[in-house]
């Protein structure tokens, strides 16, 4: 199986806090990789670094056989790798459709002019638009369209940023904690529309806190602790790890239960 | 593809629009220099808006930009001999070249540092123009700019010349509504709600930025050279740093982010002193209170009072 991102010795270090430390990982082609870890594990640090918006302390990136470490965050976004926010991240003064739009702003013709007098970008608008339409559609958010986002209540709101990240139709989307704050209907919601992008053979990179359903969609798992990756596997071989579980309950959890 | 909350928004332009064709048959000769400065001060402001109101740049420079447009088209029109139907249009390109190369460095600024920034540009605009004496002509200004016309007609008179600046004004704001709605517009908006998210959905902030002040000084560029062409004159004063604020107030007092909200603010800024002669200098007492009420109890301007009203009697497009 081919390896559509592959991350090699990544660090990032804050002074003298070093963050993500020489982090390797290749996540296959079609395949949901979920990144775990314990709090302040230094995950959401490791996305910020792959999607450009913290520069790297060291290590590559390269994503669907181009290096991209550092490269700035809209280049990388049309490259294909795009990504949600951890309390996500609207523009609240546009429509739920507007900000979707915002997100396939790259496959528009970059200049005022051609804004002003139509054309190329009108045309290409309008196949955007009924694309962003039929993602609403799916992520039944179609009768939002066009409400101010903020007036969405917050479940939504996430649902919102997933179809941000997906009007441009990437190769790789990376999902920064998307079941935070999420009730248990709208986390059933969410595993669905996962699983169904899968389906589509999109690439997912999925950060969760939620092991319900890290352990339910994914199908390879990698867990970080202090900033290092220390187990790699499948969900089954994850869950067995003794060093994951010391991380998660920290030393002595054989006998917690005792 | 307007979202429907417009339509009356719309449908209310239109109408103010067409009824303000028939205005000069009931103004007199002084009041149509006040309204023909409202218009040109309504496209500044319009300008102003997509730098501030849309991309959340704070930029005290618009003056500065209005100033070049005046200078441009007064030296292509006087020393050069273009006529104004040609000079004007450079005078457009001029000004969004110089706004380019300025943001280009500026943009990397931000907040009260870009403000700062700019307000160096309006200053240093008008310590050139002052001063380089041979090009500008100094304290004196470029004085003998022609009027306005088309071949076979000039529009020497304030009365006639309305008519221009409002077909400009229209044109303006049709061409500024265009690009609110489109990809472009979006993408403005956006990189002030948030910088980070609009990076990571593709759109290059720093490219939007430029455009978003580029396409303020454009404007600026076609207000100063509007207000060249109608005064026959221009010199320093007129584009000072307090001009650059009062724009600024216009479009906060109208509404920041809406371009009417920009053309109400232009237009009730302008006429204020002139409805409050009476009190003389105690007008500015007046002026600064109400600012500051709007400040507080308006945040969104005037125009959130019409949408207020218009939700009240119940015809909001919502």
């Amino acid at each position: 199986m081919t390896t559509i991102l592959a991350v090699d010795g990544l660090s990032k270090s804050f002074g003298g806090v070093h963050a993500v430390q020489s982090v390797s990982l290749a996540v296959p082609q079609g395949m949901i990789f979920s990144v775990i870890g314990p709090n302040g594990a230094g995950k959401t640090t490791l996305i910020n670094v792959l999607t450009g918006i913290l520069p790297s302390s060291g290590g590559t990136v390269r994503f669907a056989d181009r290096t991209i470490t550092d490269a700035p965050a809209h280049v990388i976004a049309a490259a294909g790798m795009v990504r949600t926010f951890q309390n996500g991240r609207l523009f609240h003064r546009l429509t739920v459709i507007e900000n979707v739009l915002v997100g396939a702003h790259h496959r528009l013709p970059q200049s005022v002019w051609s804004a002003i007098t139509g054309g190329v970008a009108a045309r290409r608008t309008a196949e955007i638009r009924s694309r962003a339409r039929g993602l609403l559609e799916t992520l039944g958010l179609i009768d939002d369209a066009d409400r101010l986002v903020g007036a969405l209540p917050y479940g939504r709101q996430r649902m919102v940023e997933i179809a941000r990240a997906l009007v441009s139709e990437p190769k790789l989307l990376l999902l920064d904690e998307p079941a935070a704050g999420l009730n248990s209907g709208e986390v059933e919601r969410l595993r669905e529309v996962l699983l169904g992008l899968r389906r589509d053979g999109l690439t997912i990179l999925l950060v969760e806190h939620n092991m319900g359903l890290v352990m339910r969609v994914a199908d390879r798992i990698a867990v970080i602790h202090f900033g290092e990756k220390i187990a790699e596997g499948t969900p089954a071989e994850v869950r067995g790890d003794p060093k994951v579980l010391e991380a998660y309950l920290g030393h002595g959890y054989r006998h917690a239960g005792d | 593809m307007r979202p429907p909350r417009n339509r009356l928004a719309v449908a209310a332009a239109l109408v103010a629009f067409l009824l303000a064709l028939a205005l000069p048959a009931f103004v007199s000769g002084y009041g149509i220099r006040i309204l023909n400065l409202a218009l040109i001060s309504a496209i500044a402001v319009i300008g102003l808006n997509f730098a501030f109101g849309y991309a959340g740049l704070i930029t005290l420079a618009q003056a500065g930009f209005v100033g070049c447009g005046a200078y441009l088209t007064a030296i292509l029109s006087t020393t050069a001999g273009l006529p104004p139907l040609l000079s004007i249009p450079l005078a457009v390109v001029g000004t969004t070249a110089i706004g380019a190369a300025v943001g280009l460095p500026m943009l990397r600024l931000k907040g009260h540092y870009l403000a700062l920034a700019t307000l160096g540009f309006n200053v240093s605009f008008v310590i050139v123009a002052t001063n380089w004496k041979s090009v500008m002509g100094g304290t004196d200004g470029i004085s003998g700019i022609p009027s306005f016309a088309v071949p076979g007609f000039a529009f020497a008179t304030d009365h006639r010349y309305y008519y221009v600046l409002w077909l400009a004004l229209a044109l303006a704001t049709g061409i500024a509504w265009r690009i609110r709605y489109s990809h472009i517009g979006l993408a403005m908006i956006a990189v002030r709600d948030d910088e980070i998210a609009t990076g990571a959905a593709s759109v290059g902030v720093t490219r939007i930025k430029v455009q978003a002040f580029s396409l303020s000084a454009a404007y600026a560029g076609l207000a100063g050279a509007l207000f060249a062409h109608m005064t026959n004159f221009v010199a320093p004063d007129d584009f000072a740093l307090s001009h650059s604020i009062i724009y600024l107030a216009m479009l906060i007092i109208g509404g920041e982010g809406s371009i009417l909200g920009a053309i109400a603010g232009a237009v009730i800024v302008t006429f204020m002193p002139e409805l409050m002669r009476d009190l003389g200098q105690a007008y500015m007492i007046i002026f600064g209170s109400l600012m500051l009420l709007i400040l507080i109890f308006l945040p969104k301007g005037l125009l959130s009072l019409a949408a207020m009203a218009a939700r009240r009697i119940g015809i909001s497009g919502r």
